[in-house]
């Protein structure tokens, strides 16, 4: 009699474990619809493992004998179902399974383990394994299972299945072999009595008693081999992998499959990539180009599919999922990254800066920003299309990496940037303009000195100083003297008298004074700035005559002119300090 | 019919886990080590205190879960409370030797009860070593001994014929074995077909094989081993392809990999020449030596073998490796042999394991174009000379010490005239060239009823000439194997 098996089952044992199947067969109709953290769910759940954990509690050992359509306990039927689309009991005995034995120590997670395999094997379509190779695989400590091998789902060809028949071929084959061979000894021994037969071949056996120290091991030979298996336990399976697919593809002889290689290959790289190890997707691509460049006895169908593959990996479709990793990458990663995308070449440039659209966090987009100018230098050109992106502050990323990259070749989008609808595209192609700087630009800002848009001058006006444009400072000037300007801000007054202090020289020296002791009735504050901006520009200036002029105010008995003047004179002062030298 | 841990539902109450066992194991080799150092140092110095200390500790943290335990001698195996204990190369020295020590003591069990103190096993281990061998019932002396001094929680047996005899796989194990040897070929028969045909492969089929195998190498039944004897049934390659994986999970399982590992080696060893279905027909079975370039047609088959496994659902560990594996397995330890390499890689272990099982059933196996194959001990003579260059060769020594010089299913011609066949390798290093044998002739050539013999035992009395091919005897070794 097995444990557990003596007596018949009482009625309270019986009504407990169909209580289990019941909660089993609820909790496994659940998690069709509901996910694993639902409330709904988990009630069942919990459920479902108390009523296990109560039965084991009381009566120490649980078994299912599976029938075909129902489960028993010890003779007793606890679960029938003859649908075999729906019943738990058919699904558990087509996989071969007899009987299943739930041990008292059942852990909680064996329980819930073995809920998820069998969730594995019913609900996952074109499942590989089926519930007896789980288990097997699984390995519970608690849980017996007792399988017949249904010679199913597996490769057995049609007579293989039939085990008598293979078995009587085995035999026959047997016989066959025997009466096919030659007999040698057998003719030629023939003893009598227990001496030695004298007509035994002349052979010795292959090993002795004094060859056995070959065989052994030694301790050194155990650590040895004991740290061989932790090594390799520890390895990365996927470079091993990846090391033997590139080892197929370096080969001479057309061997077929290399476009599948291929694209499992991508595909590592796509999860490196996704995972953030950049580190390892560029040893990858490394190694794909050094294949390329290498390998030149390679079939040039081969090399073609690997140059493919390299595109494909810098195609918008692998690079556009990287969004919400960069987002997540520090700094070092970001890196990684960067060499990553440089590998892949300049097909990677386009989809890359689609990706700027997708990035949330500032400080990708502006990691991103620098990458792409790095890769673009010297293929403005690719950049076209995204310069026209719809997206405006994808347009303002691309003025940003334009201007990062000073080629002159840029500045044909520069200037479409700068006539973008929206003022923070324009601003920052302006600025892009600027650094640039050549003779091109310096004409388009130029042009820009006339908008009517006031901080689009204003910045055109500091961008050309900043370039020390000459040819600004009439424009400015004439800025100045027009009636309009006393209406503008604060800071767009300061950035062009800023900018007229910078590109001008003593010759402005009457106009600034005049603007500094301009009188006015109405619009006091407005004046105030005129004469504010006029202390500046004569405190960028310079000169001696500029610093009598300002000195001249800040001893004067208008207030503001005062003030303005010894604010101006007080930044000469700092200026000439931070430049190491004494102010009388 | 199985369980999920190859047992008859009648031993599954009978469950030892992980670490139950690995703690089990610990007990044996303090055990061995306590007896060691009491002979070598005394028992009053700390080098067999500190052992024994830890003896004590292990068996009351298992006392306490089994209730009592009992060390039993059966053959030349150690069960502890009914569970045979599996050794790794690691153990097997302290595990032979405690055997040793047994038989030696003529003691065949001993039965360890409630909570141990250090001063019982001090009085023990003194008495268990100053028994005479020679002495009527050195069993019983030494339990009268033990009550005398009042020590009533260590009790012992002697050594019985039952604790002698040969252990063999129960039948239901052996029908077990030859059923999956069976599947096992019919599987990979089905495979190679389908991959033949350009079909997509599927796995279920071979894992439940591959699991069989695991469960029976690891509860020890190794007449599966036995049937490596089998050759060239059916197809080569299908035939070929369950010895190498038998080969390497008996391999492994002495390395001590896990279960989970075992099957992944299994399968890795299963699935290694599926790449030879590419190769046409006229090329694998040519009956001659292949020329330059039927031998490099031939050499692509690691190749073949890898593009369909890539084409399975999902690149699983198992897949992996099994296709590194594929590749590898015809390179050599030195990184000779094919396929050539663009760059230096190192060998995985499954690789290097596969290599030597590949090697040795290749070349015990008559082929084509070589109808004479390599009986075992010879097969390993020459792998030996090789060792180093085309094969691991502290894992070629492992293999040795797991299958024997003389593996399972070898015949053997002895100076009697008699002819035996090897039942189980002796587990002693000492012993590896003496195995265990049936004896299947006698002088006259007559065939005897299976009386078996230890060489180790009395080895003035028959010395082995050397191994012979069955057919040389006209032993038909694969109706031995199926009547058994």
């Amino acid at each position: 009699m097995e444990e557990g098996e003596s007596v018949a089952p009482n009625p309270q044992e019986l009504r407990a474990i169909r209580e289990i199947l019941l909660s089993l067969s609820k909790v496994l109709k659940a998690s069709r619809v509901y996910n694993p953290d639902n409330p709904a769910y988990q009630k069942l759940f919990l459920n479902y493992a108390n009523n296990f954990l109560k039965f084991l509690e009381n009566w120490d050992v649980l078994i299912w004998d599976i029938g075909q359509f129902h489960i028993s306990y010890r003779g007793e039927v606890v679960y029938e179902n003859r649908n075999p689309s729906e019943s738990l009991a058919f699904h558990l005995y087509k996989d071969g399974l007899r009987q299943l034995r739930f041990l008292r120590e059942l852990e909680l997670s064996e329980i819930e383990d073995f809920l998820d395999l069998l969730k594995s094997s019913l609900f996952e379509a074109d499942a590989d394994d089926d519930l007896a190779t789980l288990l097997w695989e699984r390995d519970f400590v608690n849980i017996r299972a007792s399988v017949v091998d249904t010679s199913q789902g597996g490769g057995e060809s049609a007579e293989g299945s039939d085990l008598s028949l293979l078995s009587q071929r085995l035999l026959e084959h047997g016989r066959a072999e025997l009466e096919a061979a030659p007999r040698s000894i057998s003719e030629s021994v023939t003893v009598v009595g227990p001496s030695p037969p004298s007509n035994l071949p002349d052979s010795m056996p292959s090993f002795r008693a004094s060859d056995l120290p070959l065989f052994s091991i030694g301790e050194q030979g155990v650590e040895k081999i004991q740290s061989e298996m932790a090594e390799e336990a520890g390895k990365d399976v996927g470079q091993e992998f990846i090391s033997l697919l590139l080892e197929i593809l370096s080969a001479k002889e057309d061997i077929g499959g290399t476009k599948e290689i291929l694209a499992i290959v991508v595909r590592i790289a796509e999860s490196y990539c996704l995972q953030g190890n950049f580190l390892k997707a560029s040893q990858i691509v490394r190694d794909l180009r050094q294949l390329l460049e290498l390998s030149a006895g390679l079939p040039d169908p081969r090399r073609a599919s690997i140059r493919q593959a390299v595109e494909r990996m810098g195609s918008s479709e692998s690079l556009g999922r990287l969004g919400k990793v960069l987002d997540r990458a520090n700094e070092g990663e970001f890196q990684d990254f960067r060499c990553y995308v440089s590998l892949l070449g300049t097909q990677a440039i386009v989809p890359l800066c689609e990706m700027l659209g997708d990035l949330q966090q500032m400080k990708s987009r502006r990691m991103l920003c620098e990458a792409i100018a790095e890769m673009a230098r010297g293929h403005v050109d690719q950049l076209a299309s995204a310069t026209k992106d719809p997206r405006w502050f994808v347009a303002r990323n691309m003025a940003h990496i334009l201007g990062m990259m000073r080629d002159p070749r840029g500045v044909k989008y520069l200037k479409e940037l700068a006539d973008h609808g929206e003022l923070r595209v324009k601003k920052m192609a302006i600025r892009g303009l600027g650094a640039i700087g050549n003779s091109e630009s310096r004409d388009f800002l130029l042009a820009y000195l006339q908008s009517s848009e006031g901080s689009i001058q204003a910045l055109a006006a500091q961008t050309l100083a900043n370039l020390k444009e000459k040819r600004a400072l009439p424009v400015l000037l004439k800025i100045l003297e027009e009636g309009q300007f006393l209406n503008r801000n604060r800071e767009e007054k300061m950035e062009i008298f800023d900018a007229v202090g910078r590109l001008g020289s003593d010759l402005l020296l009457p106009l600034l004074k005049n603007f500094l002791y301009r009188k006015a009735v109405f619009h006091r504050g407005r004046f105030e700035e005129m004469i504010e901006g006029a202390a500046l520009a004569l405190a960028l200036i310079g000169t001696e005559a500029a610093r009598r002029i300002l000195q001249e105010g800040a001893g004067g008995n208008d207030r503001a002119i005062e003030r303005a003047c010894r604010a101006a004179l007080s930044q000469i002062r700092s200026s000439i300090r931070l430049e190491g030298e004494e102010m009388p | 019919m199985r369980n999920g841990k190859g047992n008859s539902p009648a031993k599954l109450n009978r469950i030892i886990d992980d670490r139950i066992a690995r703690e089990m194991r610990n007990f044996v080799n303090l055990l061995y080590v306590s007896l060691r150092n009491a002979r070598i140092y005394g028992v009053n110095n700390d080098a067999f205190l500190q052992p024994l200390r830890k003896l004590v500790e292990i068996l009351n943290s298992l006392l306490p879960l089994e209730g009592e335990l009992s060390l039993r001698l059966v053959d030349c195996y150690l069960f502890v409370n009914e569970q045979r204990l599996r050794f790794d190369i690691e153990g097997f020295l302290s595990y032979s030797r405690l055997v040793e020590d047994l038989k030696t003591h003529k003691i065949g069990s001993i039965l360890f009860r409630e909570a141990l103190k250090m001063e019982d096993l001090q009085v023990f281990i003194p008495l268990f070593l100053a028994l005479d061998p020679n002495a009527a019932k050195p069993s019983m002396i030494l339990g009268e001994e033990l009550l005398r001094r009042g020590i009533s929680n260590i009790g012992v047996e002697g050594l019985t014929a039952t604790n002698l005899s040969a252990s063999r796989a129960d039948a239901e194990g052996r029908e077990l074995a030859r059923t999956t040897f069976l599947k096992g070929i019919a599987n990979i028969r089905g495979v190679l077909e389908k991959i033949g045909t350009s079909q997509r492969i599927e796995m279920k089929g071979s894992k439940r094989v591959v699991q069989s195998l695991v469960d029976l190498i690891m509860n020890e039944d190794l007449f599966i081993l036995g049937l490596t004897s089998i050759k060239n049934f059916d197809d080569y390659t299908a035939n070929h392809s369950v010895n190498v994986s038998i080969l390497s999970i008996a391999l492994g399982s002495r390395l001590g990999y896990s279960k989970s590992q075992l099957f992944k080696l299994g399968m890795a060893a299963f699935l290694h020449d599926i790449g030879k279905v590419r190769i046409p027909e006229e090329v694998v079975k040519k009956p001659s030596a292949l020329n330059e370039e039927e031998f490099k047609i031939m050499a692509l088959h690691p190749y073949h073998g890898v593009i369909p496994l890539m084409r399975l659902k999902g690149l699983s560990d198992l897949v992996l490796q099994s296709m590194v594996a594929s590749f590898e397995h015809h390179l050599n330890y030195d990184l000779s042999g094919y396929p050539s390499l663009s760059r230096s890689r190192k060998l995985t272990l499954f690789s290097r394991i596969i290599r030597i099982a590949d090697s040795f059933d290749a070349m015990t196996t008559a082929r084509v174009y070589r109808p004479n194959p390599r009986l075992p001990d010879q097969a390993l003579a020459i792998m030996m000379d090789e060792a180093g260059t085309s094969y691991d060769p502290l894992l070629l020594r492992v293999f040795v010490n797991t299958i024997g010089i003389y593996p399972r299913g070898t015949l053997l011609l002895f100076d009697t005239g008699e002819v035996g066949m090897v039942m189980e390798i002796n587990p002693h290093p000492d012993f590896l060239h003496l195995p265990r044998v049936e004896l299947l002739r006698d002088a006259q050539g007559r065939s005897l009823e299976g009386e078996v013999v230890d060489l180790a035992l009395g080895t003035a009395e028959r010395r082995i000439v050397r191994s012979v091919f069955p057919r040389e005897l006209g032993i038909n070794i694969i109706e031995y194997f199926w009547r058994k």
